[in-house]
């Protein structure tokens, strides 16, 4: 279904009256800026671009798409690694990044209440100077929205203890696919009826648009330690962090990276990773000073065993902050090694750590492709990097990704941990589920969004249709060609 | 529409040999008496069930461990009683990946043993562990005290198997800890008391045992106090695994039981930083460890416990926590002028409060909308999980729940004929 020029023209004009002309974007070369998310092999340009600033104005938008039958896809700052944002042909692009206020902070509760365009760090920064933070940190913070962590359940280094954001928004206003605004979840710790937020969370723009979000604070703790770790190989640091997690320690993270992820890091940031290593972890832990203390003894003890060449610890909030750019730099660094790469998100069942990283190392031998390795180690999810200097083996390293990510699956893992499947990792969904599963998981996409205008396209290789759901407002052949109103 | 139960043993066939009974009177729920009752032992037998009540349009009433029986309304129809008790397999436990899947019927307390073994646990602490099923913790969503620590049912839930109204069998999530592959099927399930699909399985992670645990407790200072130390508490870098303030319907002293887990010396510091803060308050103090802390902890359950009579109610109210203090006012005042008596039990860290009021009908009815009211007002709920008909009949046990129309649809989308637990849930969904 793709809209009509004219139509298109006419529904500009209705979006221009409700949100102002400095609220549409249509001229192509401004178009362009939005044809791709994070993962830029994608591309398609949208329709049109909208920019609300209020939940009225993103709802009257949702119903003028709805009338005029045209898709709708969600945006908040781009920066989605599967392609959740990616427009469809003849849609318009609802970007949320002008709705940045913080409408609420109840630091009593631990609640914040923020707009979708807030921006991850800004609420941690907001929060700080009382001794609070947000927890889920993903590496993008500077730049991602709540928006997009909602939508896509980002994670972060710190999840392995404090959970992803699903554990951290307790309620939410959001305009659905239908054009009505309406409260899910609220402040307090449990709502009655279906945990909504629950299923919203993670449903990467598909269930409506959230224009609101009350999201969870946590205490800083009183004693923060940060150790990196240099071992000679990924199976050694590995080895580690089952000997960490088996002694009853939950740390705040662990991170692991490769040799080569180390050199491209270390070319960016001179963060001061050992270059000749064959793998460093970071470990940090967090909690009581007292309790610190003594799990900080046993942490360089179990690494010790497991052949540590150096630990270092860091000195100071300052030195921590350098360990921890060299790790949430090292996406970006990759470009220091390679011109093209394509980051990965499989997840494993930890103990199959040491087994699938050489698994996916003979796969990179056998495609002769470099794969460069930096993960949440803690908590199994692994971003393999693969390098392609030549943009001409882009589907040669495509295939090298999908294998690793059937890898995954095959060792009873996820082809995604937190960047989401979107477009990117659709061809892959069945490799973890049966048709039966997407088809149920498909019904919740049919009880917020029949009409499927939300975000059409995303996750599920196949749409289900929805039956006829009572109420359900199909547009009129001459509303859609735009003679005919509804009024 | 009764059936008879040799209608559906016909049905299942060979597999369901001795698995279909008559129900009898204590297979009713909520006073509604389905007429036969059928015990599968695998998840394909739990599909056909559902596959000849789907044909049949029989309503289907599902039971775990039969503990929150009365939780919602009333179900407005039940002829198949389908029990999970023979699903109570422990299927996996990885220890070195800190995930376990049980069968819905296993028992929270056969769960934990088996997981104990590995010096693990399943980081939930609701009433009666060994009637409690896992298939009911999930439907039902039950916490407890150290909920505050390690998080709800939805936090620590991670793939789930459920047989759809249709018998369709599907899965949602997966067996790591980190995943977003798909729709968080999981989450949807979790507190959805039956009335979406049959849960056959389900897959948590898991923490390791702490090391050692002691609790503080402070006696002997009214509520009031009591609820202000413990939003003093939340404020400050201790790490509490609950923090408690118990206390009866009417004036008098209360106490706060401040729970902490981990190394022995953590424990021990911030115990002792507890009663330097309670100091003021001029209570006395008590340290539990070891078997007094077990003892203390499992009769903590109390105002939890089911076992409405005529005259009793139990109640779940959700609180921001630094409302729970005038909350609790309302409670006293109204608790006076009604007459009605009590005891409560509020999870002041998360805002949780469990709640059994004692009293004249008239009075509890009058009672609970005014708590209820005064809940809202404050951002909170209320829920009455526990109440004789004459009062349910009156009041509706989960309130006026924002979003219902969209639950609906849900509904709708996984059980378009009504067939699963009718009418116990929000809305009568
Ligand atoms: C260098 C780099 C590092 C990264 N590191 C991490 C990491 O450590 N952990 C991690 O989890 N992710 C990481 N990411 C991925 C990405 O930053 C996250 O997925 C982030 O949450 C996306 O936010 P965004 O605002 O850019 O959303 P977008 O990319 O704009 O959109 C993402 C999805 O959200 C939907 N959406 C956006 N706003 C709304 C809304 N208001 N309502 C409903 N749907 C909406 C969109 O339709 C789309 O499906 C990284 C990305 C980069 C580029």
């Amino acid at each position: 279904m793709t809209a009509t020029a004219p139509m298109i023209g006419e529904l500009a004009r209705e979006i221009e009256a409700v949100v102002g002309p400095q609220g549409l974007i249509s001229r192509p070369e401004q178009l362009r800026v939005y044809e791709s998310d994070g993962l830029t092999v994608f591309r398609q340009a949208p329709a049109l671009v909208v920019l609300p600033v209020t939940t009225e104005e993103v709802r009257d938008v949702v119903r003028l798409c709805r009338r005029y039958g045209v898709p709708f896809v969600p945006r908040g700052s781009g920066t989605g690694l599967s392609g959740g944002a990616l427009p469809v042909e003849g849609c318009v692009v609802i970007g949320l990044s002008k709705m940045q206020r913080i409408h609420e902070v109840d630091l009593a509760n631990q609640r914040i209440v923020v707009e979708p365009g807030v921006l991850n760090l800004w609420v941690t920064q907001k929060v700080a100077p009382h001794g609070y933070y947000y927890a889920p940190d993903p590496s993008s913070q500077q730049v991602c929205s709540i928006g997009g962590n909602v939508a896509e359940n980002s994670g972060g280094a710190h999840c392995l203890k404090y959970g992803f954001t699903v554990n951290h928004v307790l309620g939410m206003e959001i305009v659905t696919p239908d054009g009505d605004v309406v409260e899910i979840g609220g402040a307090a710790v449990e709502t009655p009826g279906y945990d909504l937020p629950g299923i919203f969370v993670g449903s990467e723009g598909m269930l409506g648009i959230c224009t609101k979000i009350t999201l969870r604070l946590v205490r800083r703790a009183e004693s923060i330690r940060l150790s990196l770790v240099a071992f000679d190989s990924t199976d050694a640091a590995g080895e580690a962090v089952s000997g960490i997690i088996g002694a009853g320690i939950v740390p705040s993270a662990i991170e692991m990276m490769d040799n080569l992820a180390i050199q491209a890091t270390e070319a960016a940031t001179h963060a001061g990773y050992p270059l000749d290593a064959g793998a460093v972890l970071l470990v940090e832990l967090d909690g009581r000073a007292v309790e610190v203390d003594e799990q900080q003894g046993q942490v360089e003890a179990i690494c010790r065993a497991a052949g540590a060449t150096e630990i270092r610890i860091a000195r100071d909030a300052e030195e921590r902050t350098l360990f921890w750019k060299g790790r949430k730099a090292a996406f970006a660094a990759m470009g220091r090694l390679s011109p093209n790469y394509i980051v990965q998100d499989g997840v494993i069942p930890r103990t199959k750590l040491p087994q699938v990283l050489r698994e996916i190392a003979a796969l990179g031998e056998q495609y002769g492709l470099r794969v460069a390795n930096v993960f949440h180690a803690g908590d199994g999810n692994l971003h393999p990097l693969v390098l392609y200097p030549d943009k001409d083996d882009y589907e040669r390293a495509e295939h090298l990704a999908g294998d690793i990510l059937k890898t995954c699956v095959a060792h009873g893992g996820s082809i995604t941990g937190e960047h989401g499947v979107g477009v990117e990792k659709q061809p892959y969904m069945s490799a973890m589920f049966t048709e039966a599963d997407m088809e149920t998981h498909q019904m919740i996409r049919c009880a917020f969004n029949p009409g499927n205008l939300c975000n059409p396209g995303k996750v599920y290789p196949t749409p289900r249709l929805c039956g006829e759901t009572p109420g359900k407002y199909t547009p009129h052949p001459l509303e859609l060609a735009g003679v005919a109103d509804r009024f | 529409m009764a059936i008879a139960a040799g209608t559906l043993a016909e049905a299942l066939g060979a597999r369901a040999v001795g698995h279909v009974r008559a129900a009898g009177d204590g297979d009713a729920v909520a006073g509604v008496r389905p007429t036969v009752t059928v015990e599968p032992t695998t998840e394909e037998e739990v599909a056909a069930v559902l596959v000849f009540a789907d044909a049949e349009r029989l309503k289907v009433l599902i039971r775990g461990g039969g503990t929150q029986s009365g939780l919602g309304h009333p179900p407005t129809g039940g002829d198949i009683l389908l029990s999970t008790r023979g699903l109570d397999r422990l299927v996996e436990h990885e220890p070195g990946d800190m995930t376990a899947t049980a069968e819905a019927g296993m028992t929270l307390a056969d769960f934990q043993a088996a997981l104990g073994r590995a010096g693990q646990w399943l980081a939930l602490d609701p009433a009666l562990p060994s009637a409690t099923t896992i298939g009911g913790i999930v439907a039902t969503a039950v916490s407890g005290p150290r909920r505050l620590r390690y998080g709800g049912v939805r936090d620590q839930i991670i793939g789930v198997r459920i047989a759809r109204a249709d018998g369709t069998l599907a899965k949602g999530g997966g067996k790591v800890v980190k995943n977003v592959a798909g729709f968080d099927l999981p989450k949807l399930l979790t507190g959805s008391l039956g009335t979406l699909g049959v849960i056959v399985s389900a897959t948590f992670r898991l923490y390791p045992q702490a090391l050692s645990s002691r609790t503080v407790i402070i006696r002997g200072v009214e509520a009031g106090p009591l609820c202000d130390l413990a939003v003093q508490l939340n404020a400050t870098t201790l790490v509490p695994s609950a923090i408690d303030v118990v206390g009866g319907a009417g004036d008098g002293p209360c106490a706060l039981a401040v729970r902490f887990e981990g190394s022995r010396a953590a424990a021990e510091e911030q115990t002792e930083q507890v009663r330097a803060l309670a100091a003021p308050l001029g209570g006395v103090d008590n340290v539990f460890t070891d078997n007094d802390e077990a003892d203390y902890w499992r009769e903590a359950a109390g105002p939890a416990l089911p076992g409405a009579s005529e005259s009793t109610v139990r109640l779940k109210v959700s609180l921001l926590p630094a409302t729970i203090r005038p909350w609790l006012a309302t409670l006293r005042d109204r608790a006076a002028r009604l007459a009605v008596s009590g005891a409560w039990r509020a999870h002041a860290g998360h805002g949780l409060v469990d709640l059994r009021l004692t009293g004249e009908a008239a009075a509890l009815r009058a009672i609970v909308a005014d708590l209820r009211a005064a809940a809202v007002v404050q951002g909170g709920n209320l829920v009455v999980t526990d109440a004789p008909p004459g009062i349910l009949a009156v009041v509706d046990a989960w309130g006026a729940v924002p979003a219902l129309a969209i639950m609906r649809r849900v509904k709708e989308q996984f059980d378009p004929h009504g067939t699963l637990n009718p009418g116990r849930f929000v809305g009568g969904i």
